[in-house]
């Protein structure tokens, strides 16, 4: 029997968590240090300001962006389309892999065009979106929703398909219908995978939505990093960075607080593969 | 039929098993085996490993098809997994995101049977295997010893008429399953069923039962039926009776244990 305290350090099982959620004063210590680092030894390396700005650049550059309120509208626009296609592709990820595995025709139908699409780079099909769907904020939703669909439907079918084969026979045993094996086994089981697809999906939406909006938007992250960058606002660039890594970071952070909740049995990291 | 709800007959008839090999060939598990089991009867199977004992007890259970020979339980034909059994397999089997409670009460919920007089039998059950205050323990949460009598629990919940167990305590160390023995003939003898219980351990097979059903090797037959005789409840110190150290003698010799070693003088 598989024992998730056992292989944990000494202690109170929240040192784990805090070393996985939070940095250590050491972290923070080097992290300081090699920002001091880059500030001081930047200038002296004679390296433009507008090929790579300092930290205090880049940290007025954020201050200004947030005080003028154009990165507040643009940070809006893009949660908005990347939390979207998020939870469409979540939705939509879950329901079509349930659908693969539970239903024999589904699989026969649509596997081999999913397989075909999975295998496309999915950001080729940017342009095509704009022209299908527009220039609004739809087509950015669509192409998010597009790139994250893929881990959240792949991790399904996996999890779905993963459930213990003395389970199984359990649930035969007990005569269980189809959707009961689904319900009280299949769906359980899976949940560990179906929390790392959402994990890598949530990245993969941001990544869509910035994509979307390189190829056209009149607002948002994407096309703010465009428009600074045409004016070799050099700092303003990395200054979305910051916020984009942020957003990365916070969707992770929350994504692991979940799995913790809905897929407690499970040691933290072992629902990482 | 004359077999009460609370404890079923088993007939078992001429009873073959063969599997179809990679290579083309079949496999015999199973050859021509007859079993019956009375009302409340108390048997064991004992045999060496591969020898077909857990297939014999799938096709007990419904769970597999013989290939040939008649499967009946309590007057009828065996055709799939019934509801009046329950069964106990090798390892526990719990599900991981359920608590114990929650574990036990599974048949209930998939049986759509009514909540609050299972919940109330639930909490009898867990008197029972004396786990009691274990309610809203996880499974990770129990030792291997406990995890197996939530098992048993669990195949009790729905009253079956017969219990069927697969090594249950197989995979338990010596201590344990020892201590788990008492308790189950503590439990048979609370309220007895129609139990088969399946297990390669010569000194359990007679403690449990009241007929030890010998295996050969494979293909897998019953060669003898030893009638235990043992006054029941039984405490350890059955184990030093002379009728029990003559049971065990016996099932060593039929299944051959120690003859390789005496064979050498
Ligand atoms: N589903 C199966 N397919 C093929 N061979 C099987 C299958 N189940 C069991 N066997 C074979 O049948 C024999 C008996 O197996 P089993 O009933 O598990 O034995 P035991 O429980 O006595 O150890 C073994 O040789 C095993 O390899
Ligand atoms: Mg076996």
């Amino acid at each position: 029997m598989r024992n998730t305290r056992t292989d944990q350090p000494a202690g109170d099982g929240g040192e784990d968590r805090m070393a996985g959620g939070f940095a250590s004063i050491s972290q923070i210590a080097i992290y300081a240090a090699l920002l001091v680092a880059w500030q001081v030894l930047l200038p002296l390396s004679g390296v433009p300001a507008f090929v790579i700005p300092t930290p205090l650049d880049v940290g007025s550059a954020l201050v200004r962006g947030f005080t003028s309120g154009s990165y507040l509208h643009d940070l809006g626009v893009t949660l908005f389309e990347m939390l979207s296609g998020f939870l469409i592709a979540a939705l939509g990820g879950m329901l079509t892999g349930a659908l693969i595995v539970e239903v024999r025709i589904v699989e026969r139908v649509f596997y081999p065009l999913i397989v075909a699409v999975q295998s496309l780079p999915k950001i080729a099909l940017a342009p095509l979106m704009l022209m299908w769907i527009g220039f609004g904020l739809s087509s950015k939703v669509a192409m998010a929703a597009l790139v994250a669909f893929f881990p959240v439907l792949v991790n399904t079918i996996v999890g779905l398909r993963a459930s213990d084969r003395d389970m199984n026979q359990l649930f035969r045993s007990l005569r269980a219908s189809r959707l009961q094996a689904l319900w009280y086994l299949k769906l359980p089981a899976a949940t560990p995978f179906i929390i790392a697809g959402l994990d890598v999906a949530f990245v993969f939406a941001l990544l869509g939505a910035i994509v979307g909006e390189f190829v056209g938007a009149a607002s948002g992250l994407g096309y703010a990093i465009m428009q600074l960058q045409f004016q070799l606002d050099t700092p303003g660039v990395f200054a979305i960075l910051v916020i984009l890594a942020l957003i990365g970071l916070a969707g992770h952070a929350a994504i692991r607080a979940l799995g913790r909740r809905v897929a407690f049995w499970q040691s933290p990291d072992a629902a990482g593969q | 039929m004359t077999a009460t709800a609370a404890g079923c007959t088993i007939g078992l008839r001429g009873v073959g098993k063969s599997f179809a090999r990679r290579d083309g060939t079949t496999l015999a598990a199973l050859s021509a085996v007859d079993l019956e089991a009375a009302p409340r009867e108390f048997i064991t199977i004992v045999g060496p490993s591969g020898c077909g004992k857990s297939t014999l007890l799938k096709i007990l259970a419904g769970l597999t098809t013989p290939s040939s020979g008649e499967v009946m339980l309590n007057g009828e034909p065996v055709r799939g997994p019934r509801r009046d059994v329950g069964i106990v397999f090798q390892s526990p089997v719990l599900l991981p995101w359920r608590t114990a409670l929650q574990n036990v009460m599974l048949p209930i919920t998939i049986y759509r049977q009514p909540q609050a007089p299972a919940l109330r039998r639930a909490a009898e059950l867990f008197e029972l295997v004396g786990l009691t205050g274990f309610e809203d323990n996880y499974p990770f949460e129990l030792s291997g010893g406990m995890q197996q009598r939530v098992a048993i629990a669990r195949a009790l919940i729905h009253a079956p008429g017969t219990l069927l167990m697969d090594e249950p305590f197989g995979a338990l160390d010596a201590l344990t399953r020892q201590m788990m023995n008492i308790e189950l003939t503590r439990i048979w003898d609370a309220d007895r069923k129609t139990v088969v219980l399946i297990t390669h351990d010569i000194a359990e097979s007679i403690f449990l039962a009241d007929r030890v059903l010998v295996m050969s090797a494979r293909p897998g037959r019953i060669v003898e039926t030893i009638e235990v005789g043992l006054p029941r409840p039984r405490h350890i110190s059955v184990m030093s009776d002379p009728r029990f150290t003559a049971h065990v003698a016996r099932i060593q010799h039929l299944l051959g244990v120690g003859e390789a070693a005496s064979g050498g003088h």
